[in-house]
């Protein structure tokens, strides 16, 4: 081939390609638009905004993209609850003592935005990314499930049962029902009460009074007397 | 400068200034990464005054501007040489150069102190920084135009450069609006940088590559420029649709899956021509006097370019494995190879052909630009390794066995992160410095050359 013949090969080859990429272009954001994605609310994007004007995305990843200092936010609404999200991010010591995340400072309207941008992105179809683990440590036959609020409470932020959930800054919890702690036996009372509020059985405790319903107190103090 | 450059323009000169910035950024670069690599394995350390998020930006966009502006540099070169005319205007060169490095100051300044972004990662400046960034490169491109449509000498090489930079400018618009819907706002972000590196960026190397093969050998001119012109449209017609393997995960249409991970399966195959290109040409070299720097550079990048973006790309394309390794370091193990072996390398390389040119000098003493050669080489090979296992650790800890993230961080990443800081710190940073030192103090090389047919 002459180089003129190369030449005229490479832009027209450019243009075909290109022509395919914007047809497949126009027909991804349309499906994009029409189910693949929730609708936008005006909230949703306002909590976007929050979430690039903070830089949030070059500690944490969304939708798999960004820094890989801070864990991954597609599904943290599927995690934590709305309530929990809402406490930490108006500030991070106070719902995980002892986290690396700053307190990003944020107007009572910003958190609530960005919490309705988190629920907004959880429902995103990402033809099922992230994998759901292929197998789990901590299912072990005969062990007690956990309930929702374990997760959605942020226990598992701060205590690990089972090889599951972070190693600190709370105590391993796997057999929290057989082992004492200061000398103190953990019944279901016992629990119930320090669940309540921490602070008030031992002060100075780092560990955060966490807003509870009556029956997620409940199930957790159930499946916490469990775990022997 | 000197009034003696040996250079056949004066102002091909105004590459200097271009240079010296870009020398300058991938010091000040490198000092960023270690900061946020020191992150990792202390936490707290400057976490308030530059928190990891900001660091990272700096990191990263100290990166775009260097290699750009490194870019820019090597045109204005190369434009003059090779149109054998003069560039349009000095003065527009500096008020494009000035101009983008305000934007560029200024961005950083945002982030520093007052912690504020644009928010997605590579393009974090936040307005009106961005609007300032495509002023200067649209000063640029005005300023390469009219030099090149004055002289009415198009050939193969400022053809292509000029495809490449047009090319890059017009992606970079994308990054003015703000979109509401994520996906749609990653959709277009990824054309601004997949279409970037694996597109317009690659065009542009090609063309630059190509201008110092047939500067540096007796290689037949067409010769060169028909290679040149199979890989770059052998890299378009595979990275154009390749860009489907970033839209597997983001809430596009499932075909991406298909088409992505075909696309992306073929896009080695410009990288192997390049090298098989590079070292055919090479034979060809003048015998005296040798550059040898510039070619341990020039082969170093088509090897580097080839393994980095070739196959520490592949290795993560395919949606099955990308199922797992996505958004972990091992996609950080890919980005430091790629970008360093694809333009890092090839900037350098430029740089170490036309800066002893443009202070009157041939070519530069080899010692310690080549103690700046190997602790680079070394030093990145080093710091993609580490960042290799903490990504496949990470991988199998948190994706498959399903452990928590910041339990992973502290206790497993953050101890290959430390050798990724000591390879960098030990090894990457001072062969940096080497480079810049010899940048600005370089010696010429005494003559004799090295004798004939020494091969390297």
């Amino acid at each position: 081939m002459t180089e003129k013949s190369l030449q005229r090969t490479f832009v027209w080859g450019t243009v075909v390609f290109l022509a395919v990429l914007a047809g497949m272009t126009v027909d991804s954001l349309h499906k994009v638009n029409a189910g693949r994605t929730p609708v936008v609310t005006d909230q949703v994007a306002r909590g976007k905004y929050v979430f690039q004007r903070k830089n949030c995305n070059d500690c944490h990843t969304i939708l798999g993209i960004g820094g890989y200092y801070a864990p991954e936010l597609t599904k943290v609404a599927d995690r934590r609850d709305a309530a929990w999200l809402a406490a930490f991010l108006a500030d991070p010591q106070a719902a995980k003592p002892g986290t690396t995340m700053p307190n990003q400072k944020l107007a009572a309207a910003d958190v609530a935005d960005l919490v309705a941008f988190f629920d907004w992105v959880r429902h995103i179809d990402t033809n099922g990314w992230p994998p759901e683990p292929l197998s789990r440590l901590g299912e072990v036959a005969g062990r007690p499930t956990p309930p929702g609020a374990w997760a959605a409470k942020g226990c598992t932020g701060c205590h690990m049962v089972d090889g599951q959930g972070a190693a600190g800054p709370g105590p391993d919890l796997s057999h929290i029902a057989a082992t004492a702690y200061d000398g103190l036996a953990n019944t279901a009372e016992f629990l119930s009460k320090w669940l309540a509020d921490p602070a008030a059985v031992k002060p100075g405790t780092t560990m955060p009074k966490v807003p509870l319903t009556p029956a997620e107190l409940d199930s957790l103090v159930r499946y916490l007397v469990a775990l022997k | 400068m000197t009034p003696h450059s040996s250079v056949t323009h004066r102002s091909q000169l105004v590459a200097y200034p271009f240079f010296l910035s870009a020398a300058i950024l991938f010091v000040l670069q490198v000092i960023f990464g270690l900061i946020i690599a020191a992150q990792y394995v202390w936490p707290q350390f400057l976490m308030d005054t530059l928190p990891f998020n900001f660091g990272r930006a700096s990191h990263l966009n100290l990166m775009i501007f260097w290699l750009i502006l490194g870019l820019m540099g090597a045109s204005y070169y190369l434009v003059a040489d090779e149109t054998d005319s003069k560039i349009f205007s000095v003065p527009l060169a500096w008020a494009n150069l000035v101009v983008l490095l305000v934007a560029g100051v200024g961005t950083l300044a945002t982030y520093w102190f007052f912690h504020v972004a644009q928010g997605k990662p590579f393009t974090e400046a936040p307005m009106p920084w961005p609007l300032l960034i495509a002023l200067g490169v649209v000063l640029f491109l005005v300023n390469i135009g009219v030099t090149l449509y004055r002289a009415r000498k198009w050939n193969a090489i400022t053809f292509t450069l000029a495809f490449g930079m047009v090319g890059l400018t017009l992606l970079y618009l994308l990054d003015l609006p703000f979109f509401r819907n994520l996906t749609v706002d990653y959709y277009w972000w990824w054309w601004i940088i997949h279409l970037w590196v694996e597109g317009t960026w690659e065009i542009i190397a090609s063309a630059i590559m190509a201008y110092l093969l047939v500067k540096l050998t007796d290689a037949d001119r067409t010769r060169v420029a028909k290679w040149m012109y199979a890989e770059v449209a052998l890299v378009l017609f595979t990275g154009i649709v390749g860009i489907g393997h970033h839209y597997y995960w983001i809430g596009t249409p499932r075909y991406w899956l298909l088409w992505g991970a075909v696309f992306s399966a073929l896009e080695p195959v410009p990288l192997v021509l390049m090298v098989w290109d590079t070292f055919t040409h090479m034979k060809h070299r003048h015998p005296e006097p040798v550059n040898h720097v510039t070619w341990y550079w020039l082969g170093g990048s088509a090897i580097g370019h080839l393994v980095g973006a070739g196959v520490w790309g592949f290795a993560m394309t395919l949606p099955q494995i990308n199922k797992w390794t996505h958004g972990t370091q091992v996609t950080a193990s890919h980005g430091h190879f790629a970008f360093f072996g694809a333009f890092a390398m090839l900037v350098i390389a430029a740089m170490y052909y036309m800066v002893p040119r443009l202070r009157g000098m041939e070519r530069y003493a080899q010692r310690r630009a080549m103690w700046a050669f190997w602790l680079m080489c070394i030093g990145m090979l080093a710091m993609v390794i580490a960042f290799t296992v903490a990504g496949v650790v990470q991988t199998y800890l948190v994706r498959l066995l399903g452990m928590d993230f910041m339990t992973v961080r502290t206790e497993y990443v953050s101890f290959w992160i430390f050798w990724v800081w000591a390879a960098g710190l030990v090894l990457f940073l001072p062969g940096v410095l080497a480079f810049l030192w010899d940048f600005l103090a370089g010696k010429p090389a005494v003559q004799p050359a090295p004798a004939a047919g020494v091969v390297i």
